[in-house]
């Protein structure tokens, strides 16, 4: 294998990246609001970061190839 | 008897405090030992006694055992570690990820053993192998390049300077999110693969007739699959605590 081979490697784990980044930021945004004991901001507002943190991977991706 | 399938599975798949054996009755572990740690112990005892004493360093020309483990170390040192890491940090950080590599696949290796439990289908053992990847890619970074250096891998080059008050949080989230997959992809891995066996076999045995020959059939051969399952995942484990490393401690790159 070589060194221009790996990083198609780790490409590959892109999916789950975009995924876990979506999950966590929800997540957090839900213990907010939990913590706040009102609304539904803080699930949102972690829904929007998490879509943006996998545009974000993706566009790391494309700046990379 | 009625057969109780959700049972079956649910038992199948979590942690015990007790390891059920054939014919006999149940085994209790002792208080704070569960049948996951003890698998753990096992591959820990099995790994110092494969390498103490099946692995002779002194050969002139290594044969059998030695032979293979010494391919597989040099191929985690020469295609994970050095690619990833360069030269000097590569050979510097072989053991950690010839431990990784060999430690999973043991875990991973033994589950596949009746009467054995996969540890590594547990998130506490993925999570707790997941966080010494995220020990090496902050506090070795720092160690090794101090922190001034080390806040360059959260600034991305050739990103317009208003921009980064959204990247950098994100890129500093991003530390997390990696270390989250790397655990997750292992823990699931192993975990749905050991589901669709406990499944399927959990069909054959319901309706138990001639639709039990095809399902065993097809059980085995999702079995060989989770074999090569159990190197790849300990391979990809590896390679990308290695690539997230390197990342860190060559942030230019």
């Amino acid at each position: 294998m070589n060194k221009k081979q790996l990083p198609n490697l780790t490409d590959l784990s892109l999916g789950l990246n975009v995924a876990a980044g979506f999950f966590v930021f929800t997540l957090i945004g839900y213990f907010i609001d939990q913590k706040r004991g009102e609304g539904h901001l803080g699930i949102l507002l972690g829904m929007a970061i998490g879509l943006a943190y996998g545009g974000y991977e993706i566009w790391k991706l494309i700046r990379r190839q | 008897m009625v057969f109780d399938f959700q049972n079956h599975i649910v038992h199948h798949m979590q942690n015990s405090y007790y390891w059920q054996l054939p014919f006999l009755p149940p085994v209790a572990l002792p208080a704070p030992l569960t049948l996951h740690a003890l698998m753990v112990i096992f591959a820990f005892f099995f790994l110092l006694i494969l390498f103490c004493f099946f692995y002779k360093k002194n050969l002139p020309v290594p044969t059998g055992i030695t032979n293979l483990l010494e391919a597989v170390v040099v191929f985690v040192r020469d295609d994970i570690a050095i690619t990833s890491l360069g030269e000097k940090d590569g050979r510097r950080m072989t053991p950690l990820f010839c431990t990784f590599f060999f430690f999973i696949l043991t875990l991973n290796v033994l589950g596949l053993i009746p009467l054995f439990a996969t540890a590594t289908s547990n998130v506490n053992v993925t999570g707790a192998l997941a966080m010494v990847t995220f020990s090496f890619m902050v506090f070795g970074a720092i160690y090794k390049n101090g922190f001034k250096a080390f806040l360059r891998v959260l600034v991305p080059s050739g990103v317009p300077f208003p921009v980064l008050f959204l990247v950098v949080p994100l890129e500093f989230m991003g530390l997390f999110i990696r270390t989250f997959a790397l655990m997750i992809r292992l823990f699931a891995n192993m975990l749905g693969g050991h589901i669709t066996i406990a499944v399927l076999i959990g069909l054959g045995v319901l309706f138990f007739g001639v639709i039990t020959v095809p399902v065993v059939a097809l059980v085995l051969m999702i079995y060989l699959i989770e074999v090569l399952i159990a190197f790849i995942q300990a391979y990809v484990f590896t390679l990308l605590s290695a690539m997230i490393i390197g990342q860190t401690y060559h942030p230019d790159h």
